[in-house]
């Protein structure tokens, strides 16, 4: 039985695009709060490594970022396969969002989806990145906890 | 002519005979005694004229036009009529039931006539129908082109973004002169132009929408989005006045393209010279409309461009903005009945007043 950690252990990152893979990673780490970084350009891959943690071959993570603007398995079906894993795995495992539309018409669907935490808008920024970790686990403490950005 | 196909509909078996006599050589015709006849006819063939005879047992000329409209809409319609049914004919014409009329007893060339002009009313009226049709086809092509062109953009456009922010936080912003901030400043404006394109295709798309807004709060939101996006934001005073001690409601999306391209351009068109950059703004809600005025002490602009700021493209200044901002803001206001004014001296400043009905009661 898995229960919400006091603090982060690993997380998950999905998107097709290469770029956008490293800047997100590159953020994560500047935070130094996550033991394990897993980055995945195939969603379906990512759904696989997911499989796989559900059998105790991997860490579940308890994050992930999600982007939705994907060819081969987009974000919506992502979210959709994500809901039929057991419910503990569900409660314990946070999804983010990532987009870089200036659309708001997926807003709607994603709020729809039901198990998305929130959209976080692309780039993904230290500042934003630092304030969800904190909201995510308030008692936790770190380094960084109460880092802002120099404008 | 190409084959016209007329159906010509009356209960008097002698007048269809004679209706065949007359104009099979010129057209396709097609007799019915009755308007159930008539309708299995419709059913089968697509008819350009139907001539109907007004007097039938049962159902009527004109009621039969009425019950076919629906179905059938593309027809043109003609009455063959005594003159006792005037007010009948009147209610007809005036709905659209019936294209014309003629009277009986009908004399071929009138009537023959009558189905040519009847014939090319058909013509235009499909032609407008196809060219309606090809036009909105294309239109939503044009406008999902546009959109999944802005997002392919735009993905690579917030990693290049995401880049420079790497490059602030690793502090190698100042490594290289002033290079950085010349690449941070040339995807602002992409970004920017992008952010114009998709505004200005929403605003031509979607209908409008009527919602409450509280316009302090929208006010608040924009300046400090505007603000965070411009170098030069944080060294300018805001004075913001907002009352609005009755309810507004408007199209929020558009409202907040507009107050946002105002705030924005205050911002961009300060005066780098100026010791106290200032925007003012002030929003005073009314029951019948709102009125915003958003004044700063920016360069100004001269007399003679004031007329051509809205056009597309158009910049009183060749290096800075798109050339779309007040081009949408004016093309919202068209769409939402409003009205802009601008009162500008270069050197002192610019103070735009727009004022948008409101829409509560």
């Amino acid at each position: 039985m898995l229960e919400k950690l006091g603090e982060p252990r690993s997380v998950m990152l999905v998107d097709d695009n290469r770029v956008a893979l490293i800047l997100s990673r590159k953020i994560i780490e500047k935070a130094r709060v996550f033991k394990e970084i897993t980055s995945f350009q195939s969603p379906s891959k990512a759904l696989r490594h997911l499989c796989e943690a559900e059998q105790g071959k991997h860490l579940f993570p308890d994050l992930i970022l999600l982007d939705i603007q994907m060819p081969e398995l987009d974000g919506f079906e992502f979210l959709t396969e994500f809901k039929k894993f057991p419910p503990q795995y569900q409660s314990f495992c946070s999804i983010f969002v990532l987009t870089s539309s200036y659309d708001d018409t997926d807003l709607g669907k994603i709020r729809e989806m039901g198990n998305v935490n929130q959209l976080l808008e692309k780039p993904l920024t230290l500042e934003t990145f630092i304030s969800l970790i904190n909201e995510l686990y308030p008692a936790y403490d770190y380094p960084m906890r109460n880092y802002r950005s120099v404008r | 002519m190409p084959s016209v196909k007329v159906l010509y509909i009356d209960d008097e078996p002698s007048n269809l005979d004679s209706f065949n006599a007359s104009f099979r050589r010129l057209y396709e015709v097609f007799v019915a005694r009755s308007a159930e006849e008539g309708s299995r006819v419709l059913e089968t063939t697509p008819i350009h004229v139907i001539v109907s005879d007004q007097r039938m047992p049962g159902i009527t000329g004109v009621e039969f036009f009425k019950s076919i409209k629906e179905k059938y809409p593309d027809p043109v319609r003609i009455l063959l009529t005594g003159y006792t049914d005037v007010q009948v004919l009147a209610d007809a014409i005036n709905h659209g039931d019936i294209y014309h009329y003629i009277a009986k007893p009908w004399n071929s060339l009138d009537l023959q006539q009558s189905i040519a002009n009847a014939y090319e009313a058909y013509s235009a009226k499909v032609a407008l129908k196809d060219k309606v049709e090809s036009l909105q086809r294309s239109n939503d092509e044009l406008n999902r082109f546009v959109y999944s062109i802005s997002h392919e953009l735009r993905a690579p456009l917030t990693s290049a973004k995401g880049i420079i922010n790497l490059i602030k936080l690793e502090d190698l912003y100042h490594s290289s002169g002033n290079y950085w901030e010349l690449m941070e400043s040339c995807i602002k404006d992409l970004d920017d132009y992008i952010h114009n394109i998709l505004d200005y295709y929403k605003n031509s798309r979607l209908d409008a929408q009527t919602e409450k807004i509280d316009f302090a709060s929208l006010l608040y939101k924009l300046i400090e989005l505007h603000k965070n996006a411009d170098p030069g934001g944080a060294f300018i005073r805001f004075n913001t006045d907002v009352v609005q001690e009755v309810g507004y409601c408007g199209d929020k999306f558009r409202v907040e393209l507009i107050l946002g391209n105002l705030i924005s351009n205050a911002i961009r068109y300060q005066n780098p010279l100026e010791s106290q950059q200032w925007i003012d703004v002030k929003i005073s809600v009314f029951s019948e409309y709102v009125l915003i005025s958003v004044a700063d002490n920016g360069i100004g602009i001269e007399k003679k461009y004031q007329d051509r700021i809205y056009t597309q493209f158009f910049r009183a200044q060749t290096e800075k903005g798109t050339g779309l901002g007040l081009f949408i803001v004016k093309e919202v206001l068209t769409k939402l009945n409003g009205t802009i004014t601008l009162e500008s001296e270069p050197g002192k400043g610019s103070r735009f007043q727009v004022t948008l009905p409101n829409n509560c009661g």
